[in-house]
């Protein structure tokens, strides 16, 4: 059989995923912290061929041969998204720091956490927050934004839910400061996490990032990273994936000629070739 | 099936919404008392797609699977409950609240509906008294949470912690018993909207109240009034806070955002076609 036939068909498979792909990110262009994934294409392993009915009882190697294509994952871009101004007090933006660590090379992603309605924690860019009927700060979706109270030497912070009475103020450190705080000598922080390597996050709806061990750092001041009166917008760039979406369309288009060739190349042999 | 369709499509139906939403703003810019919502969007995710295991092992960044997004939805609207501007009417039964707090009316089947909108009118109470309504024509409460009942007056003067002196026809001044009711809630958000300005308390809110909860709401008593917490002023009436060019620019974004995928419905089309044509 043709193996062609095989190799374009995966070809219009990617494509599709890769069509996805940007229309999952054109379909967020207005989701507050959401972050833009590429589709990462690789080809399938390649098969050594050799030749049936070799000399010497041994089949001659004739090389490798590539069978087809695949999306191999989705990589989620983790680059800033622009910070609008709204001025609202519960719009919070985190704007990383834009330099890579200069011992790893890598680049560090700062997110805040949020409490799932199963009682896990979970991370997430997303600071568009309103207040539920207890007063604590929920995200649109209702997940507990956590804090944490600077606790004294050589004890561990422990994540509480975040309400506040009257008006506050955010600084960059993520310090909430407010009237009447009952405990001023321990401080109230946003609790966010700075996570090394975003990738080996596992990625949910409505924003949220799990750790594959579900164990999070323990919270820490963020380093002069948060924007009251901010939101992060998407940081899908439509221009771009526009053209992707044109490339993707385009090269599923090719790879379904690709396949009527093989079918014409097919007729050929099957109904001409094969008279009898 | 194409899931770029589904996706398109409902990224089409979110953006209509936010269109909606902001519409909504738009059409209350002259409002007094109008508080502007927003549309907040949450991504949707449908299953990280098994792969064979061999994959892991060569230079992959993410996580095992493939991660399958779904497109977008609208996760809810949140009230932006800033101060609108002062307007200055001069006129005596507008009252504007400074600070977080609410008016308290008498609402239909026993409730209590609460208003920023501080513009009063007077509806007759039998004997000569008088009731204070709203434009809606539901009765202002007092701080004995019934409806407020003022005698014959020729002037009113209402001070910033809400007491009502009125000047009698024989030119004799009274302060009355009752003040303006002012409620403030533990957390606005949970209002819901019932239109023409007023806010009620759901259902669901208060039953899910459980005993040891903090209240949902407080009447905030006189003594603790005044300025720099929550304070009425007479004569001024509290404007919209809807702001003309951020409300635009947000029609924009979303007009664009649905131009953008109804390109993308298009294009899933087209890749359908194809398909369809593969025997062609």
């Amino acid at each position: 059989m043709l193996r062609g036939l095989d190799l374009a068909t995966a070809g219009m498979m990617i494509s599709q995923r890769w069509h996805d792909t940007v229309s999952n990110n054109l379909a967020n262009l207005n989701t507050i912290g959401f972050k833009a994934e590429e589709a990462v294409m690789r080809t399938f392993p390649e098969y050594l061929v050799w030749r049936l009915g070799g000399t010497r009882g041994r089949a001659p190697q004739l090389g490798s041969l590539p069978h087809g294509v695949l999306v191999d994952e989705r990589l989620p871009l983790f680059q800033q998204g622009t910070p609008v101004e709204t001025g609202q007090p519960l719009h919070v933006a985190i704007l990383d720091d834009p330099r890579p660590d200069p011992e790893t090379g890598q680049m560090p992603v700062t997110f805040f956490t949020i409490q799932l309605p199963d009682g896990t924690y979970a991370l997430t860019r997303a600071g568009q927050w309103t207040k539920d009927q207890l007063g604590q700060w929920v995200t649109p979706q209702g997940y507990r934004v956590m804090g944490f109270r600077q606790p004294p030497a050589g004890q561990a912070p422990v994540l509480e839910p975040i309400a506040v009475d009257g008006p506050f103020r955010i600084t960059p450190e993520g310090r909430i400061l407010y009237d009447n705080d009952p405990m001023p000598d321990q401080p109230l922080y946003l609790a966010t996490v700075t996570v090394d390597d975003p990738y080996a996050l596992i990625r949910e709806g409505d924003g949220v990032y799990r750790m594959q061990d579900g164990e999070l750092p323990p919270p820490a001041p963020a380093a002069g990273v948060i924007r009251q009166g901010f939101l992060e917008r998407s940081n899908v760039d439509p221009a771009r994936s526009m053209v992707n979406l044109m490339l993707a369309g385009r090269a599923y288009e090719a790879n379904q000629r690709v396949i009527q060739s093989y079918d014409k190349t097919l007729d050929k042999t099957v109904n001409e070739i094969g008279r009898v | 099936m194409n899931p770029s369709v589904l996706m398109s499509a409902m990224a089409m139906r979110s953006s209509q919404q936010a269109i909606d939403i902001t519409s909504h703003n738009l059409a209350n810019l002259q409002t007094t008392g109008y508080k502007s919502r927003e549309a907040a969007f949450g991504d949707l995710f449908l299953a990280y797609l098994q792969q064979p295991r061999q994959l892991g092992a060569q230079g992959r960044l993410t996580v095992e699977g493939l991660r399958q997004g779904n497109g977008v939805r609208l996760a809810g609207t949140l009230a932006d409950w800033r101060a609108g501007q002062p307007l200055h009417t001069e006129r005596e039964l507008d009252w504007m609240i400074q600070g977080d707090a609410f008016f308290a009316l008498e609402g239909a089947d026993g409730e209590t509906w609460y208003t920023r909108d501080g513009n009063f009118h007077l509806s007759p109470a039998g004997d000569g008294n008088w009731h204070l309504v709203t434009a809606s024509g539901h009765r202002l409460l007092g701080t004995d949470g019934q409806p407020l009942v003022l005698p014959r007056f020729r002037k009113l003067t209402v001070d910033p912690q809400g007491r009502m002196t009125i000047e009698r026809e024989n030119g004799q001044f009274e302060t009355l018993n009752q003040a303006i009711s002012l409620v403030r809630f533990r957390s606005s958000d949970i209002l819901e909207s019932i239109g023409e300005n007023r806010y009620r308390i759901p259902d669901a809110v208060l039953a899910g109240n459980q005993p040891g909860d903090p209240p949902v709401w407080e009447a905030i008593p006189i003594g603790m009034r005044g300025e720099g917490t929550v304070s009425i002023r007479q004569g001024y009436l509290e404007a919209s806070n809807v702001d003309l060019a951020w409300e635009i620019s947000q029609l924009m974004l979303a007009q664009r955002a649905y131009q953008l995928n109804a390109q993308v419905l298009s294009s899933a089309d087209r890749l359908l076609g194809l398909a369809n044509s593969l025997r062609g």
